[in-house]
């Protein structure tokens, strides 16, 4: 939703023919991740699927940007490292006062969550890292105006923020 | 004091002998990052942020804690150091789940600027994730151990600034943390909630529950001010965001309290959950307060005294102020009641108080001793000896309490003479306790005994006792009092063997009888006829001083006998309670007018009740305890339908019929001022 | 079973897979929305103090944060038995009307508006498309959003998740001169909702068929005030049947008399029905479909109007059809910035008094508000200090969990012939997902990356198609 914050700057790069945005589920309608220049990551890997589109990305792109707290440092999907994988999904699906006959989930459909959620960079390499929490979309703005300049950014520090 | 040269960075640095690398480099204006280190406060090298390269020595070391030395040539800011202070913040953020995004102090936390200014975007080390207790048990404070870096700097400033020793490390290695006490909960613990952990803490480990997440600093309006409440005048800066008051934080170094504060003046406002009067209140016919305009409260007012002012008798009403009243609200008030009622009876709330000192040095006479405001409380600090005589300062005055107790941590003793309990234990080391009532005999013996054993002025020869002290003998003093003979003995012999003696006393608890004792002994233990007393009273409100020297405080007696002539009140209170022996007072009047600000006992008494400012919403002069006048500015804007009292008072007089002199704040400020200046108080 | 896949399910936020399974005969015999987003906020909350609260559960979501912390900071007023100062529950109005106004926004111009503007060779791109091909409704689009985030910004100073709701009131003033350039351009807010309410009535006129997608019968919940009007903040919860029969009406902390929550196999998301009728009777449906026809009057001059045309098209003022949620989404933008021009001209905005506070707590609190997709409820118990025992959450997306699966039952039932699958049916299927705005990082209380897959499977468990795009 950051990205999307940045309406008229992404209205007139797009425009521009600047970028075209080949992959974005929440925004469009391509399912498989093609090859591309960058992409963009965020959030945690949580559960195997997460592990396997990560190192599919990673193998279909030139530079992978870590957005977001969780995907760079320590985030929100991080916090059921705290306790054992069981206790966390017992509480949500079983414990809470408004359920009825709780059962954990563990249909096939649903993909093995990971003992402990991990930032990005702790499964494949990451060549930019933009965290927040949200990034503000000054930070986005600046990562994306270096790489159209060619440039791997770096965050300096007075746009670096972890809230 | 020597100079010594340093050569930092290539610039060349002058600084003091004995100073610390880092305190070179602070006079010199260059930056080194650090952690742990606060000012005022023990250096302990525990963060290793402040990391310098000195020549000749291998490995990089702390600039907090190594002293400097003439000719040492220093680099604070080159590539290794700055990796290196990189990987030290690294490690700390694995260590503990330090999760910015719902942190209170996201934004003024000194370990996230840090890390922001090194670029820590992701770390190289594997996260560690263990749950530690968060401690919500005390009334102001939480510690969430989930943000706690280990610098130590709440530990050290309990310790050193306020004396308190309530904090300390449990543990060691990895399973280190803070902890209160024997690690009992912080709100069962001996803490005295003054906060100053809180303000010291660069983390969000210790945060203040009223205050979370309504703003950051940057978000604020900082006042410079200072605290009212008992006459210490430690200075504050009170954060305000859009008219609400965010946060009071000391300030560092003050020479008023060394930033501490205390747990009335820090949370007294912000924890504030009392309701707040907006409107001014009339009994109405069926005994209930209810609403109504200033017109009619103020009309009312004037109805209802002319039946009792046009009796003859200046004795019909009577002015009572409260001593947390600004020096400019006590003149206004002297000139509003002798104007415009045309009453003499007027005192202070705390009146009693001062007429115990004042009649106690009138007892003296021609030999009156040379009181002033001759020792400051800091002068605590350098005693070897504080006597404690009916006080309970950990109370009343936290932060002379605080200063009793570094004291005692620099090896002085504490002598304790109080009827009632030891209120300063743990820290008493000789506890005196008299039968109520008899303090002024006990104090009596011990100066009739350190008179037998002092050698004022006369080397070698002892002294004969002064006529006035004659009748103390220990044993008429123990049989009455209650105290041992040999306890009285070894309290004298203890006296005598002191070398700087330090009287703290609270009149409010004592008459003048045992004042004038406490004044006796003091002279005796000072040794010098001339030189100034090393008393300090503590005053009961924070403008007290101001207040007495205003001349505000006459003798209203409420007795009996008085009461059928007394109708009708006016109560300027300020935050204390009244007590039951006025309330009862009241109660038989025909007209009380309370001004106040919030509701309270007056309420079942009062006929009418008039919202007023609290003290962060006047502005206004006080007289601190060492004497020095402090100028308060307006912090916040009281809420609609609060008038002031110059406003309340200039409106009252025009309906009695006559004009006050003081019509603008400016005018009243001037003559306070130069009242205030004359010398003495008493 | 033959089973299709459509993975992921796109342009919704978070990730999804549905799975058709087919009989013997090859009909459609179930149709399941998966969820494969787990966060387990439930239990990392334990130990936290309250007051921590608001901040932690409004980064569940970045669309409807403001909700999250609100609905917390509702909870902690009630933990700590405060009511709160008239000028901080202007404020949180405010703020709450400002986040719907910038999430329908954002799920009617830049989500939605490709599958009822663009034709299906231009869906792909999206929003993209929409900006190319339709530029003057991407303006408008823009332009609300951007206003909605103005709202947003001088009120709470920051970004997407900055803290202004605390318990017992807000954390911030609205200065006079905020106020004064807000209200200069509310007028023009207003104008461009109308445009896109003229847009979608204009389609509904053109295109009736396509908004009987997914109709079924079921429940409809939301917040109503002491009159029974459309409220987003406070009042008391109502249930009203398909028929129009008010249920139930209840304070929000009875809640647990009224909702109960199943679990399945195949869903990290649960499946909440009215207690009273329990499984499948009990279905119910939040959000803009939810609230307009839980309510009979909208206290809003322009809106109220077309709540009277909208209630024309049902039968007993309830309205169906799962693609009416557009519909009644764009009216609620036009109430709620009609709201936000009512709030801003009274100057009890201005008011500095925004918070009162208690040192006694009571041993839970419940706090409900009105998210943009639908009710939103937290649930606290805690200790003596203030410490978090346990937390309940029930998100929008979750109650319409049972809805969306039911719709695109409906939505196959009707399309499906023998084993092919078209693109276009299965841009129908999606499309009635989307009708309810679903936020599924809410709904399983996650933030997700993965996208989602939709698998046809044969009676004999075998894949049939997998309908993968790129």
């Amino acid at each position: 939703m950051s990205l999307l914050d940045l309406d008229e700057t992404l209205r007139d790069l797009a425009l521009a023919g600047k970028i075209e945005i080949v992959f974005s589920p929440p925004l469009m309608d391509v399912k498989d991740p093609p090859a591309a220049d960058v992409f963009i990551v965020e959030g945690a890997v949580s559960s195997e699927e997460d592990v396997e589109v990560v190192k599919k990305v990673r193998e279909r792109c030139k530079i992978l940007v870590a957005v977001g707290d969780c995907a760079c440092l320590r985030g929100n999907l991080t916090m059921r490292n705290l306790y054992k994988k069981d206790e966390v999904l017992k509480c949500a699906y079983v414990e809470t006062d408004s359920t009825t006959k709780g059962k954990v989930p563990s249909g096939k459909e649903l993909p093995e969550l990971l003992e402990k959620a991990r930032p990005v960079d702790k499964i494949v390499k990451v060549d930019c890292f933009a965290p927040g929490c949200p990034p503000s979309p000054k930070v986005l703005k600046y990562v994306l105006t270096e790489l159209l300049n060619g440039v791997i950014p770096t965050v300096p520090p007075e746009l670096l923020h972890y809230d | 004091m020597k100079k010594i040269t340093l050569t930092i960075d290539d610039k060349i640095c002058k600084g003091k002998e004995g100073s610390t690398i880092l305190e070179v480099c602070r006079a010199n204006d260059i930056y080194v990052p650090t952690l742990c280190h606060r000012e005022g406060l023990s250096n302990t090298g525990a963060c290793r942020m402040c990391l310098v390269e000195i020549e000749g020595i291998a490995s990089p070391q702390t600039a907090c804690s190594m002293v400097a030395s003439d000719g040492m040539k220093v680099k604070t800011n080159t590539e290794k150091l700055r990796d290196l202070r990189k990987i030290n913040l690294e490690l700390i953020l694995s260590e503990k789940p330090h999760f910015c995004m719902f942190c209170p102090k996201s934004g003024d936390c000194e370990l996230q600027s840090l890390s922001y200014e090194y670029g820590v975007d992701h770390s190289r080390f594997n996260y560690m994730f263990n749950k530690l207790p968060i401690d919500t048990s005390h009334p102001y404070l939480i510690v969430d151990h989930n943000h706690c870096i280990l610098c130590g700097r709440c530990i050290r400033t309990c310790q050193e600034i306020v004396g308190n020793c309530t904090l300390g490390f449990k543990e060691r290695g990895w399973e280190t943390t803070t902890c209160a006490d024997l690690d009992q909960p912080l709100g069962s613990s001996s803490c005295i909630s003054c906060g100053a952990c809180f303000q010291a803490c660069p983390t969000g480990t210790i945060s203040g529950k009223f205050s979370l997440f309504m703003g950051k600093k940057e978000d604020c309006e900082v006042k410079q001010a200072f605290c009212p409440l008992c006459g210490q005048g430690c200075e504050i800066n009170a954060f305000v965001r859009g008219n609400n008051l965010v946060r009071i934080e000391g300030v560092n170094l003050a020479a008023s309290d060394g930033g501490q504060l205390c747990s009335l003046g820090r949370f007294g406002l912000i924890a504030e959950t009392r309701s707040r009067l907006t409107a001014p209140l009339i009994r109405n016919s069926r005994g209930i307060l209810e609403e109504v305009s200033w017109d009619e409260a103020l009309d009312f007012i004037a109805e209802g005294l002319k039946p009792i002012k046009l009796k003859p008798n200046a004795r019909a009403v009577a002015g009572f102020i409260s001593s947390q009243s600004s020096s400019e609200e006590i003149l206004l008030f002297q000139e509003f009641m002798g104007k415009a009622i045309g009453s003499k009876l007027i005192d202070t709330l705390d009146g009693n108080a001062f007429r115990a000192i004042s009649e106690a040095i009138m007892a003296f006479g021609k030999k009156r001793p040379k009181l002033g405001i001759g020792c400051k409380p800091e002068e605590i600090l350098q005693a070897d000896r504080v006597v404690v005589v009916g006080a309970d300062p950990i109370h009343t005055h936290p932060v002379v309490a605080s200063f009793i107790r570094r004291a005692v941590l620099q090896g002085g003793k504490v002598l304790m003479i109080e009827a009632e309990k030891d209120f300063m234990s743990p820290w008493t080391g000789t506890y005196l306790k008299p039968k109520r009532g008899t303090e002024w005999l006990l104090m009596g013996g011990l100066a009739n005994l350190l008179s037998q054993k002092t050698t004022t002025g006369r080397k070698g020869k002892s002294q004969k006792i002064p006529r006035e002290l004659r009748d103390f003998s220990p044993n008429l003093v123990c049989k009455n009092t209650g105290v041992e003979t040999e306890d009285l003995a070894r309290c004298a012999k203890l006296l005598t063997e002191s070398q700087k003696v330090v009287f703290v006393c609270d009149p409010s608890r004592l008459n003048n009888k045992a004042i004038i004792s406490l004044l006796n002994l003091a002279l005796i233990a000072v040794g010098s006829p001339n030189a100034p007393l090393k008393v300090i009273f503590l005053p009961p409100q924070g403008n007290s001083l101001a207040a007495w020297k205003l001349k505000t405080s006459a003798a209203v007696d409420l007795t009996a006998a008085e009461q059928k002539r007394v109708k009708a009140a006016f109560v300027i209170q300020g935050d204390e309670n009244i007590d039951e022996v006025m309330l009862d007072s009241l109660k038989s009047m025909d007209l009380v007018v309370a001004h106040c600000s919030y509701h309270s006992t007056m309420d079942s008494v009062a006929h009418v009740i008039l919202p007023v400012p609290i003290w962060a919403e006047r502005k206004g002069t006080y007289s601190a305890l060492d004497g020095k006048m402090l100028k308060q500015p307006i912090i916040l804007c009281p809420p609609v339908g609060v008038k002031d009292n110059l406003w309340i008072m200039t409106e009252l007089s025009k309906r009695l019929g006559c004009e006050l002199k003081y019509q603008s704040p400016r005018i009243l400020a001037s003559e306070v001022k130069k009242k205030l200046k004359m010398e003495g108080l008493f | 079973m033959k089973e299709t896949i459509i993975k992921p399910v796109t342009r919704i936020a978070g990730h999804a897979k549905v799975t058709l399974k087919l009989d013997e005969n090859e009909d459609i015999k179930d149709a399941r929305l998966s969820i494969l987003e787990f966060y387990g906020f439930e239990k990392v909350c334990e130990g936290k103090p309250f007051w921590e609260m608001p901040m932690i559960t409004s980064r569940v979501c970045g669309v409807c944060s403001m909700s999250h912390q609100h609905a917390s900071a509702k909870t902690g007023d009630a933990i700590m038995g405060v009511d709160i100062p008239p000028a901080a529950r202007a404020l949180r109005e405010l703020a709450q009307a400002g986040e719907v106004l910038q999430s329908h926004a954002l799920h009617y111009f830049y989500l939605s508006a490709p599958d009822f503007l663009l034709g299906d060779q231009l869906l792909k791109g999206g929003i993209f498309s929409i900006i190319a091909n339709k530029p003057d409704v991407a303006a408008k689009g823009i332009k609300i959003r951007k206003f909605a985030r103005d709202l947003l910004f001088r009120l709470t100073g920051e970004g997407t998740h900055s803290v202004f709701m605390v318990p017992g009131g807000v954390n911030n003033t609205l200065s006079s001169k905020d106020r004064d350039a807000l209200l200069s351009g509310i007028d023009e807010v207003i104008a461009d909702i109308q445009f896109a309410l003229d847009l979608t009535k204009d389609l509904h006129l053109k295109s009736k068929a396509e908004f009987e997608l997914g109709s079924f019968p079921s429940g409809y919940m939301g917040l109503v005030n002491e009159r029974g009007e459309l409220e987003f903040c406070n009042g008391k919860l109502r249930l009203r049947s398909n028929t129009g029969k008010t249920l139930e009406e209840f304070e929000p902390k009875d809640y647990l008399s009224f909702v109960e929550e199943y679990t399945e196999d195949w869903s990290y998301v649960k499946f909440p029905y009215y207690k009273k009728l329990g499984r499948p009777g009990g279905i119910y449906r939040v959000g803009p479909l939810g609230r307009l026809n839980v309510v009979d009057k909208i206290n809003s001059l322009l809106a109220g109007e077309e709540l009277k045309e909208f209630k024309e098209l049902g039968r007993n003022g309830i309205v169906e059809e799962s693609f009416y949620y557009h519909y009644a989404r764009v009216i609620e933008m036009l109430h709620i910035a009609e709201r936000i021009k009512s709030l801003l001209s009274d100057d009890l905005i201005c008011d500095t008094r925004i918070r009162t506070t208690s040192k006694d707590f009571q041993p839970e609190g419940v706090g409900v508000v009105e998210a943009p997709r639908g009710t939103l409820f937290h649930h606290y118990k805690v200790d003596e200090t203030g410490k978090i025992k346990k937390v309940n959450l029930i998100i929008p997306t979750t109650q319409n969990n049972p809805a969306m699966n039911r719709a695109i039952m409906e939505v196959a039932k009707s399309h499906v012939k023998g084993q092919k699958l078209s693109e276009e049916f299965l841009n129908r299927i999606e499309a009635a997902i989307r009708c309810y705005d679903p936020c599924l990082s809410c709904a399983a209380h996650a933030l997700g990356q993965m996208p989602l897959v939709v698998e046809l499977v044969s009676h004999r468990g075998e894949v049939l198609d997998g309908i993968k795009r790129g």
